[in-house]
């Protein structure tokens, strides 16, 4: 065991010297955020640019007065009024953005909208007087019961809510998109960590020569590759980790801006959310430096590495399938399972069997890959031999 | 140049990187799996939701449910009563109160079980509310056809073709563009990296070749790598996207010559893009760390490439100027078939331009010895301190890294702590402790001079007073800049709630807070900690530069970012040529006063701006860059 603790501290301390590594496996992490920051940012400018552009509307001169009055007040939108109606034409030449047709007459009247989906202005010109249609409309409405004297029982004849059984409706939401996009971030680091670091415990250590050094001195394979193994599982378990407290401040700048809106992510929660991640970090450890261990170079493992992160990449997708419920099968796939469970933690589930079982499943799936790694890490030939 | 030899390199290159089947399997398989993996995703979700659809909804109801509604239900298949409330999807309770019909539908957000029984009960209890609706208006001899006057329809003139095109223009451009980078990336490495720790490079130097010569073989056999694996790809994309969408109408959008417009366009951008890898290619010692110095660049094309495709914005004269940005965006205007010509034009031209500079830096990089066959040393924040020998100046490595840890705590601290402790407490603690406090701490770990990494000397009074003038050029320009803006942005959204709470503080509050912590800590981190080391290292023009840009960065404000810049550039300029951080102290602090304490009522106009940029130009000329001998000599303190 003391053996295994050596190994594993001098991979760490090498890990940890390499500043370059770190730079390959942190950067995107604290990068992201502030991506995110000035993104939201730009559109927020582009789209309040785009809510001050004014509607340029043309009016068929039969339009009702009382409608026409209600655009001509909106500031947002200028009226062109005109005798004949161009039905087909195009938008594209931008000195209309729709334009509205009138048939019928009081009792009945007929209003057509034109307007090209396929353009950002005319599509906001057509929302702004679609409101203000309806708008008309309601006030007749109102009208119309007032004199009918209906208008209270009209309204209130049928009353229909919706309740949350939590009783806080956008909280539950959000837990449930949280559910949905933290896991799925965690573990895509955590694996991105094992991936960076695994080429170079394996593949890097042959390239460099440096493991007949190591067999020469009096450890065990196994206590080697073991040591390796948790060097690889510490770092990606701390890429995870980083990558949560690096967002937690998005997280929470998004949610200051949504008034009423609470969240909880609790002590409890993070540290279910990082026993299920062990298992998964063990696993992809397991297999990636087996693979290091197969190849001959750093880059080849790089390379064919991409092949295995796209794997447990489609893995990590499958839980963001709508509908998918937790069943038999959903929690035997191997780090899907996983992703499941810490989906049900957000949502406040927590199941011990499942637990259990997707612990299980996972650790002997991992177990599996210990014994290959650990025969192909046995095998002078693989490790050492010069075939194709 | 030999065009020759030239040609035997390329097909020496073309051979190596065809045989190297390691990299094209990384390039190539990803390309092949991922949408096949994309259309199992799809496959699984729709049999996932075709369960779901089947599966049945089990209702608890609470109170006596009028018959109609109750019959609905029942007649629905897919919707269960049940008596146990803790087995239901969904909790309904009905009670007549005053005459309204009230119903309660509780159940669980978060699960899709409960939100699908809740959008199957909503249709019922809709029509129920219509129909007690209609029965008041019968009451009243009335119906719901004379209750709205006006009937609306809304007919869409776009065509499907410009339907297809819109809905397609969100997302292409940006993949495209990124690929245009991320295709060359590992035949950059494997061109120079690979060689380099080979031992081939020096071999291949012992061959009468210029280096000129092989780095333009090198170049080219990049680029042509690059377009073929961007077509490759393309062509696979377009092989899964009938899984999606229909063909026909995305082959009617894309015609020969825009097709072909488009590719002129990509071009400039994979010469970028090849450049860049090239150059850090060969900047790095080994795989892994030619990796490190890629990260960085992937972003360098990802954060303009999704800047280009927020929706909503368009090509014009500004976006234009910007590489990346106007290439996503001239591909969107592709798509939807609103190419403006001049606006090509200048798109082609800016990233043509800006290719040349990245082909530059490639040519430098070849050409430094030092970087081809120098090696790198170890890092020394884990070095107890102790073992660290005295130096003058902190290494550069750990300038980039200080400031790359100074950032993030920084940005961090000013979204978080206003929460805590105020607007202006953690204005202040972020700019003291961050910027200031920390490369202090920074510099003593690592014993370097504090009077030679932060210029810590007593200016010449010549260079304060040419520094003045280099201030109001460049304060001019960024006004200058501001008039230029104004009428594409409206307003300037992190300024105005500081605003107000600025309005609130007594002057002498407003001074320290906004003008004078400011000046004295962001020039200590930007002017001090960073641009001396860099001077030492890379030179005082790209030590100037390097800071500017970090400093505009920093300010997280991306309306102001040019201006930021500008005066960046001018207290680095001061910096240097004064050889000392107080000028651009006192500068900062100056500029940052005159912001806050300039009367709003003073009427900017470009009559008045131009001359007095000029002029202070001239000033600054005659003043530090004519008889620079003369005058650098009398600064010159030792």
């Amino acid at each position: 065991m003391s053996k295994i603790n050596l190994i594993l501290k001098k991979e760490l301390r090498t890990t940890l010297r390499d500043k370059k590594a770190l730079i390959t496996i942190l950067l995107p992490i604290l990068i992201y955020p502030v991506i995110m920051i000035f993104f939201i940012g730009f559109s927020s400018i582009v789209q309040s640019n785009l809510n001050e552009v004014i509607s340029i509307v043309a009016i068929d001169e039969k339009t009702p007065s009382s409608f026409l009055s209600r655009l001509e007040d909106d500031p947002k939108i200028d009226v062109v009024i005109r005798s004949v109606s161009h039905e087909q034409e195009s938008f594209e030449s931008e000195e209309i953005n729709a334009s509205i047709t009138f048939e019928g007459e009081q009792a009945n009247q007929m209003f057509t909208i034109f307007y090209n989906s396929a353009n950002d202005a005319s599509q906001q010109a057509v929302d702004r007087l679609s409101k203000h249609l309806k708008d008309y409309n309601s006030f007749y409405k109102h009208q119309i019961l007032e004199e009918a004297g209906i208008n209270y029982e009209f309204e209130n004849i049928v009353s229909i809510y919706e309740e949350d059984i939590s009783g806080d409706i956008g909280g539950r939401i959000i837990a449930m998109v949280l559910g949905m996009l933290l896991p799925l971030i965690i573990v895509l680091y955590g694996i991105t960590g094992t991936y960076t670091i695994s080429s170079d415990l394996s593949a890097g250590e042959k390239e460099r020569e440096t493991l007949e050094t190591i067999f020469s001195v009096p450890v065990k394979r196994f206590e080697i590759i073991t040591g390796k193994l948790w060097a690889c599982v510490i770092v990606g378990l701390i890429s995870g980790m980083v990558n949560i407290f690096s967002l937690l401040p998005l997280v929470y700048l998004i949610v200051a801006n949504i008034p009423g809106l609470n969240i909880s992510i609790s002590i409890p929660l993070i540290m279910y959310l990082f026993l299920m991640l062990i298992p998964v970090m063990i696993l992809t450890s397991a297999i990636f430096i087996g693979l290091g261990f197969f190849v001959k170079t750093y880059q080849e493992s790089q390379s064919y590495g991409s092949l295995l992160f796209i794997a447990f990449m489609a893995l990590c997708y499958i839980p963001m399938i709508p509908n998918l419920e937790l069943t038999k099968l959903t929690l035997s796939i191997p780090i899907t399972n996983s992703m499941m469970l810490m989906k049900e933690a957000f949502l406040g589930s927590y199941s011990l069997l499942n637990t259990l079982m997707v612990l299980g499943i996972n650790l002997a799936v991992s177990l599996l890959g210990i014994v290959l790694m650990n025969k192909v890490f046995k095998s002078d030939w693989v490790i050492f031999g010069g075939g194709n | 140049m030999r065009f020759k030899t030239i040609s035997q390199i390329i097909k020496k290159e073309f051979l190596a990187l065809l045989r190297n089947y390691k990299v094209l399997v990384g390039v190539f398989a990803p390309l092949i799996i991922l949408p096949l993996l994309f259309y199992g995703y799809q496959e699984l979700a729709s049999v996932t939701s075709r369960e779901a659809e089947v599966s049945v909804s089990t209702i608890y109801v609470e109170g006596e449910l009028p018959h109609w509604v109750y019959n609905s239900m029942n007649e629905e298949l897919l919707i269960n009563f049940t008596e146990d409330s803790d087995q239901a999807d969904l909790l309904l309770s009905y009670d007549l109160k005053e005459g309204t019909h009230q119903f309660v539908l509780t159940y669980d957000f978060g699960r899709n079980a409960g939100i699908r029984a809740g959008e199957r009960i909503a249709p019922i209890l809709d029509e129920f509310h219509q129909e007690q609706q209609k029965k008041i208006l019968e009451s009243r001899g009335l119906d719901f056809a004379s209750l709205y006057p006006a009937k609306i329809s809304i007919e869409d003139l776009a065509s499907e073709r410009e339907v297809a095109g819109y809905s397609m223009s969100n997302i292409f451009p940006l993949l495209i563009t990124l690929y245009a980078v991320l295709c060359v990336m590992s035949f950059a490495v494997e061109l120079t990296t690979a060689e380099k720790e080979m031992g081939t490079l020096e071999t291949l130097f012992s061959i009468p070749i210029k280096r000129v010569e092989l780095i333009v073989a090198k170049l080219m056999a990049c680029v042509v790598f690059g377009v073929l694996s961007l077509g490759i790809n393309l062509g696979l994309l377009l092989l899964f996207i009938p899984k999606i969408m229909d063909v026909n109408i995305m082959g009617s959008n894309i015609d020969l010559v825009t097709f072909g417009a488009l590719f002129v366009n990509i071009i400039p951008l994979i010469f970028i893009g090849s450049s860049m890898c090239i150059g850090l290619g060969m900047f790095a010692n080994s795989y892994k760390e030619s990796n490190a110095y890629l990260t960085p660049l992937v972003f360098m094309f990802m954060i303009p490439a999704y800047v280009g495709s927020t929706p909503g914005l368009e090509l014009n004269l500004i976006y234009s100027l910007i590489p990346i940005v106007n290439t996503t965006l001239l591909m969107k205007s592709v798509f939807m078939s609103q190419v403006n010509i001049g606006l090509f034009a200048l798109t082609f031209m800016t990233n043509a331009l800006f290719s040349i500079m990245s082909l530059v830096f490639m040519f430098k990089v070849f050409g430094t010895e030092k970087l081809l066959f120098g090696s790198g040393k170890g890092f020394s924040f884990t070095v107890k301190r102790n073992l660290i020998p005295k130096k003058t100046f902190v290494d550069l490595d750990d300038t980039f890294l200080g400031l790359a840890v100074i950032t993030v705590l920084f940005i961090y601290g000013s979204l978080l702590l206003p929460n805590y402790m105020g607007t202006f407490s953690t204005l202040a603690f972020v700019q003291y402790v961050f910027f200031g406090l920390m490369p202090i701490v920074v510099i003593w770990y690592l014993k370097a001079s504090f009077k030679e990494t932060l210029g810590l000397r007593v200016p010449p009074l010549k260079g304060l007073f040419g520094g003045v003038w280099v201030w109001i050029s460049a304060f001019s320009l960024a006004l200058i800049y501001q008039l230029i803006i104004m009428p594409y942005v409206n307003f300037v959204p992190t300024l105005e709630g500081l605003e107000d709470q600025l309005q609130q503080l007594s002057p002498f509050a407003k001074f320290f807070f906004i003008a004078l912590t400011p000046g004295i800590c962001e020039e200590i981190l930007f002017r001090g900690f960073v641009l001396r080391p860099l001077e030492k290292k890379i030179g005082a023009t790209w030590a100037v530069i390097i800071s500017a840009i970090a400093f505009s960065l920093i300010h997280l404000d991306f309306v102001r970012l040019v201006p930021t810049f500008l005066l960046g550039l001018a207290f680095g300029y001061v910096a240097i040529k004064t050889r000392s951080i107080y000028p651009a102290i006192f500068l900062h602090v100056l500029n940052n006063s005159i912001a806050i304490f300039m009367p709003a009522t003073i009427e900017l106009s470009y009559l008045l701006l131009v001359p007095i940029f000029i002029g202070s130009l001239a000033i600054v000329f005659l003043f530090f860059e004519k008889g620079k001998s003369r005058i650098i000599k009398g600064l010159h303190i030792k």
